[in-house]
């Protein structure tokens, strides 16, 4: 130990040179594109997947510009995650594209801008070789044994114990820090988003030493447990780790590679009760009693347990039971780490309450779950239980144990987070603060103005009708007492006329002259024609009254009667 | 009346339209919520803590935001974050039980227990049916009476059957009381939460001195969580009233939050 103080005493110069080349990695580009293959055959599918990251305002770029060889897009795929880093946010979405390549050539896929910050960003254009023919890849190159960055003096790595798991099948993401000066502060490391996995904090953390080309290393090794949650190639960023400040005057990064896991589809053939479940899991039912009475309860709790994501499989599916109640409880889930797997049990409870005597069987319980180790679906269930209600005296109901009484049996906790609303809402403050709140009160009143004024409008038409009616009636009992009493036809004309039009035209008559009542008329809408026929008729009849002598052959019946037709006529413009 | 249907009818669609544009709101980033949940849900509060945050200064709010935002600090043990951003939820969504639940789990929680017949915050939001309804649902409960009584006025202006005049009557009565009370509510509401200043203390221990200064005398402490209305503000000191009214002092303006 004393050597080791000592070098970590010398050392930081030294690790400081040859962490150059790793720290530079840093620097990586907001995007970042690539292929999963640079040669395919016609037909072959070929996945682009870009990733970007930047603040969560950054847009996703569009698919780029494809040439040399027809392609078609099977699908795509889009996956977002924040996180945080050095108390900074952003979002990574990673887009896979599977593209197929219709015919042979050189397909260039153009490089995809970003602009980010008014700092435009690039990729780099991709080519892949598209053959005619059936095509096999080169296997990539294996890496010397012993070619390991052993010589420098910190080097981080990951491994993932299985790259190509099925769905639900739990892999480790192992994290290794290497340090030939021994560790002087707890690592400070932080994982990428594990985009498309469920997955479990470290489940297993050790220390060790290990000899590489000749020199002593001491190595902190983190497990992480993943669960794919999605199928496809699935990419994960590198993870960081910070250096303890002691070894450097400022703080440094280690950046380990990106990792691929490729997760396969689960493989048909599955049974029919299967819900998704992926582990080596088992299945066990029991009830709190197995003799009870009428109304009295009986807790049924199956508990599924075994190695798996304990915490999303799916809940096994509990029976009803004819002539009882039952009432479901939340599931209780526990879950720990053993030798780098998890493992644990769901358990689930329902309450039944009989209503009716008599022996009873809860039926067998069966949960079907994908094993990855033996690539088979399997069914395994519980055995039916036997349960006897006495008929008992008719008691009340018995005071059942809720979900909440459950919940403060085995711990009081918060209520969980509510999910992700549809949309969000820029806060704007109350709306009594918006203009338009305010507006939308005049409009009511609007509505009241308008109808009070047309009611006010209707009621003087109304009126004027009414008018009308009672000037026609007076007009006409005055010409039908002419033509009793034998009066003279134009005097009596004259005056029906002139009050007739002095009570429609709401003013007197008599005093205008003849073309100011026939503006009038006009102003009030009489026909011009009918107009004339009046004004024509007044000089007529005023002609006649004060010079006797110039009548014409009209007889005085006739002049009544035109009188009348006249007033028939006005009627017309003014009912 | 029946041929003046289609006028009322379409002066209704109007008014409801133009209600409905006041509600209009742009969408946000659901998406960052949605991952920030992820956070949460795999033991992160601290990160998950931060985005909320970040996503409310951005100018987002969802009763579910800061709901969420309270339940990362409850995880981390500051209970006067907790408090204040259930609070906060609270006046977004005061039906929501989810939200009562966790607000008086923070609160029995805290250190500082009130002598007074409880928490008078605490009853004012629970029991009282008003504070059910948040400001924006009893301001469109009174636009919406105001509308409801303009019709009826109008249907007076146009029906003549007696027995339809007498119904509107009434309920012109019983709708423009209404108008008045709603009106009086949304007022009183609107003023309490513009000039309330309720506050809480989300330091986790403040001292409460005579006076806007350190070199005052120390009256008694205050926990993280506890909940006071602010009387007045100077320099960097604010003047605080606890619920039983009595209890009053100054504080540190950084020792606690509005809501």
């Amino acid at each position: 130990m004393p050597s080791r103080w000592k070098l970590a005493l010398t050392g930081p110069l030294a690790a400081s040179l040859a962490m150059l080349p790793v720290i530079g990695l840093a620097q990586e580009p907001p995007i970042k594109a690539e292929v999963d293959r640079n040669e395919v055959a016609v037909n072959d599918v070929l996945t682009l997947t870009v990733a970007v990251k930047g603040t969560p305002v950054v847009s996703n770029p569009a698919l780029p510009q494809m040439d040399g060889v027809d392609v078609t897009l099977l699908s795509r795929s889009t996956a977002s995650q924040l996180s945080i880093f050095s108390g900074k946010t952003s979002v990574l979405t990673v887009s896979h594209y599977r593209l197929k390549p219709l015919s042979p050539g050189t397909l260039t896929i153009a490089s995809i801008s970003l602009t980010l910050a008014g700092e435009v960003y690039e990729t780099k254009p991709i080519t892949v070789e598209v053959h005619a023919g059936a095509f096999t890849p080169r296997p990539d190159p294996e890496p010397a044994p012993g070619n390991l960055p052993v010589a420098e003096t910190f080097f981080v790595e990951v491994e993932i114990d299985n790259p190509n798991p099925y769905i639900g099948e739990q892999i480790d993401y192992i994290f290794r820090f290497h340090s030939a000066l021994g560790f002087v502060n707890p690592p400070r490391y932080d994982f990428p988003p594990f985009i498309g996995f469920w997955h479990e904090d470290e489940t297993d953390s050790r220390r060790y030493e290990l000899f590489l080309n000749e020199r002593q290393y001491d190595v902190i090794e983190l497990r992480t447990a993943l669960f794919p949650t999605v199928t496809g190639t699935l990419i994960m960023e590198p993870t960081r780790y910070g250096f303890p400040r002691l070894a450097f005057r400022t703080s440094r990064q280690l950046l380990t590679d990106t990792v691929r896991v490729d997760v396969r589809p689960l493989p048909s053939g599955a049974p029919a009760g299967f819900h998704g479940a992926v582990g080596q899991l088992d299945i066990d039912a029991k009830v709190d009693v197995a003799s009870t009475a009428v109304n009295k309860p009986v807790t049924l709790t199956v508990i599924v347990s075994g190695s798996g994501n304990i915490e999303t499989l799916p809940n096994p599916l509990l029976p009803d039971v004819a002539g009882w109640r039952s009432f479901a409880a939340p599931p209780a889930v526990d879950t720990q780490p053993v030798d780098g797997r998890i493992i644990g049990s769901r358990s689930v409870k329902r309450i039944f309450v009989p209503t009716v005597g008599g022996e009873f069987v809860i039926p067998a319980i069966s949960y079907s779950y994908f094993d990855p180790e033996t690539e088979l679906y399997e069914t395994v269930s519980t055995d039916p239980i036997s349960v006897s209600v006495e008929t008992g005296s008719a008691d009340a109901p018995p005071q059942l144990q809720t979900g909440r009484d459950l919940g403060e049996r085995v711990g009081a906790d918060i209520r969980h987070i509510m999910p992700a609303p549809s949309s969000l809402e820029q806060a704007d403050g109350p709306i009594l603060e918006r203009p338009t709140y305010w507006a939308a009160w005049a409009l009511p009143l609007i509505v009241i103005l308008a109808g009070t004024s047309w009611k006010v409008l209707v009621n003087a038409r109304r009126r004027q009708a009414e008018a009308g009616v009672a000037a026609h009636t007076k007009a006409m009992m005055s010409i039908d007492n002419a033509r009793q009493r034998d009066e003279d036809p134009y005097d009596t004309a004259a005056a029906v006329l002139t009050s007739y039009l002095s009570e429609m035209l709401g003013q007197p008559v008599s005093g205008l002259t003849h073309q100011a009542l026939a503006q009038l008329l006009v102003d009030r809408g009489v026909d011009e024609g009918l107009v004339e026929t009046v004004e024509s008729y007044i000089t007529t009849t005023e002609r006649v009254r004060f010079a006797p002598g110039s009548a014409e052959d009209a007889s005085g019946e006739s002049v009544l009667d035109e009188t009348a037709r006249l007033l028939a006529d006005l009627d017309g413009y003014f009912a | 009346m029946t041929r003046h249907l289609p006028l009322l009818a379409v002066l209704v669609v109007a008014l409801a339209i133009w209600t409905a544009t006041l509600r209009a709101a742009s969408p946000g980033d659901v998406d960052a919520v949605a991952a920030t949940n992820a956070l949460y849900e795999s033991g992160r509060y601290i990160e998950a803590a931060l985005v909320y945050e970040q996503l409310i200064d951005q100018g987002y709010e969802s009763g579910a935001l800061y709901y969420n935002l309270g339940n990362a600090y409850f995880k981390q043990g500051d209970l006067g974050r907790a408090i204040l951003n259930y609070r906060r939820a609270e006046k977004l969504y005061p039906r929501d039980a989810d939200i009562r639940t966790n607000l008086k789990i923070a609160r029995d929680q805290r250190a500082d227990v009130y002598e007074i017949a409880g928490d008078v915050f605490a009853i004012e939001s629970t029991t009282n049916p008003i504070n059910r309804l948040t400001l924006d649902e009893l301001a469109l409960f009174t636009l919406a009476a105001w509308a409801v009584l303009a019709l009826l006025v109008l249907v007076l202006l146009f029906t003549r059957r007696p027995a339809i005049r007498n119904g509107a009557v009434y309920a012109s009565v019983v709708v423009g009381l209404t108008l008045l009370l709603s009106a009086a509510v949304t007022g009183e509401r609107w003023y309490s939460e513009s000039a309330g200043h309720e506050v809480v203390v989300v330091a986790e221990l403040v001292d409460v001195v005579s006076g806007p200064g350190t070199n005052y005398t120390q009256e008694f402490t205050l926990h993280g969580g506890s909940e006071a209305r602010m009387l007045e503000q100077r320099g960097s000191w604010s003047r605080l009233s606890l619920p039983d009214g009595d209890l009053q002092g100054w504080v540190p303006s950084s020792a606690v939050e509005e809501l």
